[in-house]
């Protein structure tokens, strides 16, 4: 078997592969593809078969009520923007996106931190802080709403009790408080994440470089920013991406929350999406529409942020061979997120 | 004035006592390595001076002042990590100037010493770099300059050539004696490399299973090892050690198997002095050996099993019952495998350790350090046409 040989045979030395070079290497090596085609063929209709149609979808008007399908252009797009509510989606998703990605990096990064030393029960602690990204979406988000319930809720009960407050706080159907209140759960679920992947990254960290700034005359504080922010920063950058990424994406707890409201004050782009698709009068012209280009925005964003990583961790990787642990958590992600 | 005194010191990790009861005295300005196989102890001692660690017990004084509850920064000392340990992020200028930034000095001060620094050590051309972007040898050189940067009383350095090649190796190892004697600074230096140690120190400090087993010159650990741990550890190849038993009726020898290793009568009286024996280990170096294809008086036969020319010497592998033997003779030596051929300690050089507490058992008169060593020319020629080895520095270039 030429293929077996081929693969088996001792890598070429190491040469720059053009884009150009790409192609011909894979060409190259077409056997070698042989045994990847029968996932890749799932993965084209799982994947990317939805992903023409809703294209398709966003450039065609289609009635709700049947009949033929007929090409509109980017109209579907400009009626989408128009929408009296895409502004406030806007803002709303702009406001969750970036504080729940921050807040979760922070929360992350102490608890990370404090589990990094060997205290007590540490395992047992790890294991505690890390259940709120393992329990179900739907769960999770069912469970606040009880907590917040303004009758009903744990919360608001206490408050009363202890008489800090008079009457109950209403989180999620105040517009005021319901963002807010969103992201709270939204950073209680997801912090886990960011807070193992740090932890991953800490311990990567060589001990050596904190002995050289302790005999260098470095406080706590300067070690801190000195050693282990920039030995993090690699990590740092690949979970805020994975955060964003499933920030911009999320659905589920503000949908079994709040639904988007009340009056679009909680309403994020994708529940947006869902809502122009499923409620009232059904849209998926323009869902589609929304949907194309939120999935565009992601797309150039990661490009981007994959150039800088690169860039970064060669430039910021350690010099010694421990010193690379940071980048092999990129396999993960924050999966149920979404 | 900085030197270093170490006071019955004792880490333990649990129930893992890394360091055991260590005193050692470091005279300010002496250069003084710990050597010893991996695990005994030396990376501990070492971090346990530098305040990296907390002392079990014991007390370590610099410059006569305990500094046992010091923090690092405080004890006027600068280390050099087995992997460098620089700021992968700052640039060369940086990683030199943070200790002094960390210490508030002024930043033109910095500037000036900082260059000076770089200047001294030929990397100021490398300033403006990331220590990625730097040669092994090169971020050897900018750790060392940050240690030197900050101009203090003592030292500490960590295996910090194991990760050269080993001709860079050689090259830096000259370099960091050299800067020793410019600096005039007390240094204290881990290595398990016992060649390192020999070529590099004023005193060594062989160190195993947590307890320092002899401290003194090279020379003297070298020719007058104070226990068995001690003579395999220092010397390559090793030292040949023979298990057997001192037998005191008539010539005085050691037994073993059934070969009959002569012994001087002074090692003999020392060992009935020191009540030692019958069971002994009897050693002898490589050099000390000659080597004959005919019988000599005071010689043990043995089978030739294998030959390594290294160029400037030639070891022979042969066996003596069932031990192993090397010895070594000139290049031109032509011995080849299965030749049958005899072996002659001199007399002068030999030692001998107790079986049991594997300390040396050495006639206060003459310890084998002291006595002349013999005339190989002369000897030599008695021994037919086979030369043995030169008289070379024996530590030097045998690796
Ligand atoms: N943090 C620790 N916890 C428990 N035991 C330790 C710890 N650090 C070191 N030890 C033990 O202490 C002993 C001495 O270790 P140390 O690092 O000082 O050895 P070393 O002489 O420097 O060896 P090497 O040449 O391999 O660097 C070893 O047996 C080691 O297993
Ligand atoms: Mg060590």
């Amino acid at each position: 078997m030429a293929t077996a040989t081929r693969t088996l045979r001792k890598p070429d030395a190491p040469r720059a592969v053009g884009s150009a070079n790409v192609f011909k290497e894979m060409w190259n090596r077409r056997g070698d593809y042989m045994y990847v085609l029968p996932a890749l063929i799932v993965m084209g209709i799982v994947i990317f078969y939805p992903l023409i149609q809703v294209i398709w979808l966003s450039v065609h008007f289609t009635s709700p009520y049947g009949g033929p399908q007929r090409f509109v252009g980017l109209d579907n797009y400009k009626e989408a923007v128009q929408d009296e509510h895409f502004p406030i989606v806007i803002k709303n998703t702009i406001i969750w996106t970036s504080v729940s990605t921050v807040l979760a990096l922070v929360l992350g990064l102490a608890a990370a931190i404090l589990l990094a030393r060997p205290i007590r029960f540490r395992g047992f602690f790890r294991s505690v802080l890390f259940i709120p990204y393992v329990i179900g979406q739907v769960t999770a988000a069912f469970v606040w709403k009880w907590i917040f319930h303004a009758d009903f809720g744990v919360i608001s009960g206490l408050l009363v009790q202890m008489g800090i407050i008079d009457k109950p706080i209403k989180f999620i159907d105040s517009t005021s408080l319901v963002l807010p209140s969103l992201i709270v759960v939204n950073v209680w679920k997801e912090f886990p994440f960011a807070m193992i992947m740090l932890l991953a990254g800490l311990q990567a960290i060589p001990e050596q470089l904190y002995n050289a700034a302790k005999i260098d005359g470095a406080g706590r504080w300067r070690r801190f920013t000195d050693v282990t922010v920039p030995q993090l920063m690699p990590v740092i950058t690949v979970a805020s991406i994975l955060l964003i990424i499933a920030n911009v994406n999320a659905f589920t707890i503000v949908w079994v929350l709040t639904g988007g409201g009340p009056a679009y004050r909680s309403q994020i782009f994708i529940t947006h999406v869902y809502s122009q698709a499923f409620v009232g009068s059904p849209h998926f012209e323009l869902a589609s529409a929304l949907g194309v280009m939120v999935f565009f925005a992601l797309m150039i964003f990661a490009v981007f942020y994959v150039r800088l990583l690169t860039r970064q961790s060669r430039s910021n990787r350690v010099i010694q061979d421990e010193g690379e642990g940071g980048l092999m958590v990129i396999g993960s992600e924050p999966g149920n997120i979404g | 004035m900085a030197e270093v005194v170490l006071t019955d010191v004792v880490k333990t990790y649990g129930t893992v006592i890394a360091v055991d009861n260590v005193s050692l005295t470091v005279e300010d300005g002496e250069f003084v390595t710990l050597v010893g196989p991996s695990g005994c102890g030396k990376t501990t001692t070492l971090n346990l001076i530098a305040g990296l660690l907390d002392i079990t017990s014991g007390t370590i004084a610099i410059g006569g002042r305990v500094i046992n509850d010091l923090d690092p920064k405080d004890r006027d000392i600068a280390m050099v990590f087995q992997n460098y340990a620089l700021y992968p992020h700052k640039s060369v200028y940086e990683n030199l100037a943070f200790p002094l930034k960390m210490r508030g000095e002024k930043k033109d001060e910095i500037e000036r010493k900082v260059r000076a620094a770089a200047d001294s050590l030929g990397i100021k051309e490398l300033l403006d770099r990331r220590p990625r972007e730097l040669s092994g040898g090169q971020q050897q050189r900018v750790a060392l300059g940050r240690a030197v940067v900050r101009n203090p009383q003592v030292f500490l350095m960590d295996e910090p050539l194991s990760n050269l090649d080993a001709k860079l190796r050689v090259q830096t190892r000259a370099e960091i004696k050299r800067l020793h004697r410019d600096l005039n600074a007390t240094v204290v230096y881990v290595t398990h490399d016992q060649l390192e140690a020999m070529t590099m120190s004023d005193r060594v400090a062989v160190m195993g299973g947590g307890t320092v087993h002899q401290y003194g010159t090279p020379l003297e650990v070298f020719d007058t090892p104070a226990d068995l741990f001690v003579a395999s550890f220092i010397g390559s190849p090793a030292m040949n050690i023979l298990r057997g038993t001192l037998q005191q009726d008539g010539a005085a020898s050691v037994r073993v198997g059934s070969s009959r290793w002569p012994l001087p009568q002074r090692l003999s009286t020392a060992a009935k002095a020191m009540n030692a024996g019958p069971d002994v280990a009897y050693g002898v170096r490589h050099r000390d050996l000659s080597v004959s294809r005919t019988e000599m008086p005071d010689s043990v036969h043995g089978i030739v099993y294998a030959v390594e020319p290294t160029g400037d010497i030639t070891f022979v592998h042969a066996r003596v019952g069932s031990d192993a033997i090397v010895a070594s003779v000139e290049p031109d030596v032509d011995l080849a495998p299965d030749e049958d051929v005899w072996l002659a300690p001199n007399l002068d050089r030999i030692h001998i350790f107790d079986g049991v507490t594997g300390l040396a058992i050495r006639d206060k008169i003459t310890s084998p350090g002291q006595a002349p060593r013999a005339s190989f020319a002369s000897e030599a020629m008695a021994f037919e046409d086979l030369p043995v080895a030169p008289e070379v520095p024996s530590v030097t270039g045998r690796e």
